[in-house]
């Protein structure tokens, strides 16, 4: 009953600007009932959404207003793009930036919340990799293909084209990247003479050999992994599956508690209660948390996503700045390591009344200009290979040489229209295994009836 | 239209309590009674009554998206939770936190209560204290109780909790029992209702605290309703898990009505 009291805001809010003009007595009444019951299912009934398509038409040559969410940028460059682009378009169109709250399922939620409404606004939204296959089934994004040919598409990463391809359409092109990685520290390394560990054994003889020597090393941990209920821990889990060569099956026909499955999620639990490389508290840690370990010189090894690059090197904020590299996710002998693939998709509202306009403002953000600006700011990485690769950017920095191949050689998840219910029970399953709550095999049985046959 | 003027006086209440029925003045009173309440209940009904209403209906219906495309007249919502291990795990807990939380806070908060009733020094300081928490929103709380929780710079791992309080004497413990328990009676059965109704429906305190980890083993009916309806889609199913939260809320308050 609570969770529905928010759809009553958004249902009134959902285009206050748009009401003034050609409303009828009778679409007001409607249109405040639908407020007033609180249940977006009624606005439906009583007709609500054409009222608000009708009423968004504007009168032609005024300055055609359009709204982007995505999630809060920290560092100003997602604020300076917009800019340029509304000083590149001005007196024609005017982008206003909602931003939103850095935590994915808080958007998420806002995003449904809108969609459910049949909100025309934001005209342009920026999501989750995993959201466009849940959203496009419903109808809530619109179709891209009318403004993209094929060669348009050829720009960007593989991932990153067909990652809003649903149903043989196309609802969104990706605009920056995120994939899994294996952090560690150059200068532990060279003091013992060894090379990057590619393998889990490896990794965990290394990372014993400098736990043993600590006085000397000053670490505590010998690896960090986020272990909180949250999305990270599926992900993880994923690439140690896929570096052992495994997989879990395809949509309609998932597979979670083969061998390869139990032997990576026991693998997990192993790092914390059996080798001790993973500290006892890490169920509760989620990626900020293992970085601040890390960040204060407290392990050598570490898995996280690329955020933490910038942030590991930074010298007011880290001890362990300039000494900090990274390399594939963890392998078995004989497989090699797949980080999982991330990062944020822009697509167009179906509901929104300015598709041009919201095209054009995804073009632009999508242009080399722009994305070389994203990299070159916010160090994030661009969807575009020919800005991961061009000189200028590799200039400032360097390790994308490296996430360059990371990148070419990274999986992405299930494109499930299910993901949700996909990824739920996992997160549990996981973390509950890392809390020391029951085995492996029974956690990931327990989940395997839930998921089998979802879409 | 008249204005009720003044107060009858106790003379005439006598009088028209004598004739055997309601005088013009006390139906005048009801009648005004009524228009002062209107736009309450008229908002109790839309707020409360609709969605309710609402919830009970998708309930029977299954199938769809986010509530679109749902259909038919089915029991397989309430054939479904019979099996499912998370809402009996989340049922459970549920039960667990209500009678834990409200018997803590009762028993605290009347001792509380009491201290801060006696005469000292400071006394201001110690009831600005107890109010305090209460102009911190939940969600704040639970993520400062999470960092204090934390196992690398937490405050509660660690440090040595003392007990604060050592126990009064037998006369003021009797008088306590016999006299000031008697007296709080009518105002701790309306504060137990309260407590307990909103423990059944805890959300946010759980979700900023531990968001059902570990495992599934702190998640409650509200945040399994949560994670079907908003995370899911599934309007059936968590309305299903919805109506048994009514139901077991409703259950507490008759009991209470009841036994008090």
């Amino acid at each position: 009953v609570d969770v529905k009291d928010d759809m009553t805001q958004s249902t009134a809010g959902a285009t206050p600007e748009h009401t003034a003009p050609a409303l009828s007595r009778r679409a007001l009444i409607g249109k405040g009932a639908a407020a007033g019951l609180g249940v977006a299912a009624a606005s439906s009934l009583l007709g609500a959404p054409d009222v608000v398509r009708a009423a968004g038409r504007r009168a032609p040559q005024s300055t055609v207003k359009i709204t982007f969410a995505a999630l809060l940028d920290q560092t100003g460059e997602l604020a300076n793009e917009i800019n340029q682009f509304n000083h590149m378009h001005s007196g024609r169109i005017y982008v206003d930036y909602q931003q939103l709250p850095p935590v994915a399922t808080d958007q998420y939620t806002k995003f449904v919340t809108a969609f459910r409404a049949q909100s025309a606004t934001p005209d342009v939204v920026q999501i989750d990799v995993t959201w466009p296959a849940q959203f496009a089934p419903l109808g809530w994004l619109a179709p891209l293909d009318g403004y993209v040919k094929s060669d348009y598409l050829s720009q960007f990463w593989p991932s990153a084209r067909t990652v809003g391809h649903i149903n043989g359409k196309l609802y969104g092109i990706q605009r920056y990247m995120d994939v899994g990685l294996l952090y560690y520290r150059t200068d532990l390394l060279h003091a013992y003479g060894a090379a990057v560990p590619k393998t889990r054994e490896e990794l965990q003889q290394l990372a014993a050999k400098m736990l043993s020597g600590k006085s000397k090393t000053g670490i505590q941990y010998g690896y960090l992994m986020p272990g909180k209920k949250i999305e990270a821990i599926v992900d993880e889990w994923l690439e140690f599956i896929w570096g052992a060569g495994g997989g879990i099956g395809s949509p309609g026909n998932l597979k979670v508690n083969d061998a390869t499955a139990v032997a990576a999620l026991q693998y997990m639990y192993d790092l914390i209660y059996r080798a001790k490389l993973s500290p006892p508290g890490t169920s509760t840690y989620a990626p900020n948390d293992i970085l601040a370990l890390f960040q204060n010189g407290q392990a050598p090894f570490m898995r996280n996503w690329t955020f933490a690059y910038a942030l590991a090197n930074n010298p007011s904020k880290s001890k362990v700045a300039g000494k900090v590299a990274i390399a594939p996710t963890l392998a078995t002998s004989g497989h090699s390591g797949h980080g999982c693939t991330g990062g944020w998709v822009l697509g167009i509202n179906a509901y929104s009344t300015h598709h041009d306009e919201a095209w054009q403002f995804i073009d632009y953000m999508l242009s080399k200009g722009t994305q070389t600006s994203l990299s070159l700011n916010s160090g994030l990485i661009s969807s575009r290979p020919d800005v991961v690769d061009s000189a200028t950017v590799r200039a400032k920095l360097p390790y994308f040489a490296q996430l360059s191949s990371i990148l070419s050689s990274g999986y992405n998840r299930p494109q499930l229209r299910n993901y949700n219910p996909f990824t739920t029970p996992l997160q549990a399953a996981i973390n509950g295994v890392l809390s020391g709550q029951g085995s492996a095999a029974d956690a990931l049985n327990g989940v395997q009836s839930q998921v089998a046959s979802l879409t | 239209v008249q204005t009720v003027r003044a107060v009858p006086t106790e003379q005439a209440r006598r009088v028209s309590r004598h004739r055997g029925g309601r005088g013009i003045q006390a139906r005048r009173e009801e009648r005004l009674a009524w228009a002062m309440l209107a736009p309450t209940l008229v908002a109790l009904l839309v707020l409360s009554l609709y969605p309710a209403l609402a919830t009970i209906v998708y309930s029977f219906q299954h199938g769809g998206s986010f509530g679109i495309g749902m259909t038919g007249f089915v029991l397989s919502n309430y054939q479904r939770l019979l099996h499912d291990v998370q809402f009996w795990s989340a049922f459970k807990f549920s039960i667990l936190f209500s009678v834990i939380t409200v018997a803590g806070q009762m028993v605290f908060g009347v001792a509380l209560a009491l201290f801060a009733n006696r005469e000292f020094r400071g006394r201001w300081l110690v009831r600005a204290a107890i109010l305090f928490p209460w102009a911190i929103p939940t969600a704040t709380n639970s993520v400062v109780w999470a960092y204090m929780f934390n196992d690398q710079y937490g405050l509660v791992n660690g440090v040595d909790v003392r007990e604060a309080e050592k126990v009064d004497g037998a006369t003021r413990w009797q008088g306590f029992w016999y006299v000031t328990l008697p007296l709080l009676r009518p105002t701790l059965a309306v504060t137990l209702i309260l407590r307990t109704i909103q423990s059944l429906q805890a959300f946010d305190l759980i979700s900023a605290f531990t968001n059902g980890a570990p495992g599934i083993s702190t998640q409650n009916l509200g945040l399994y309703i949560y994670a079907q309806i908003q995370q899911f889609g599934d309007f059936g199913y968590g309305s299903t898990i919805a109506v048994v939260v009514m139901v077991v809320t409703l259950a507490f308050i008759a009991l209470y009505l009841r036994a008090l």
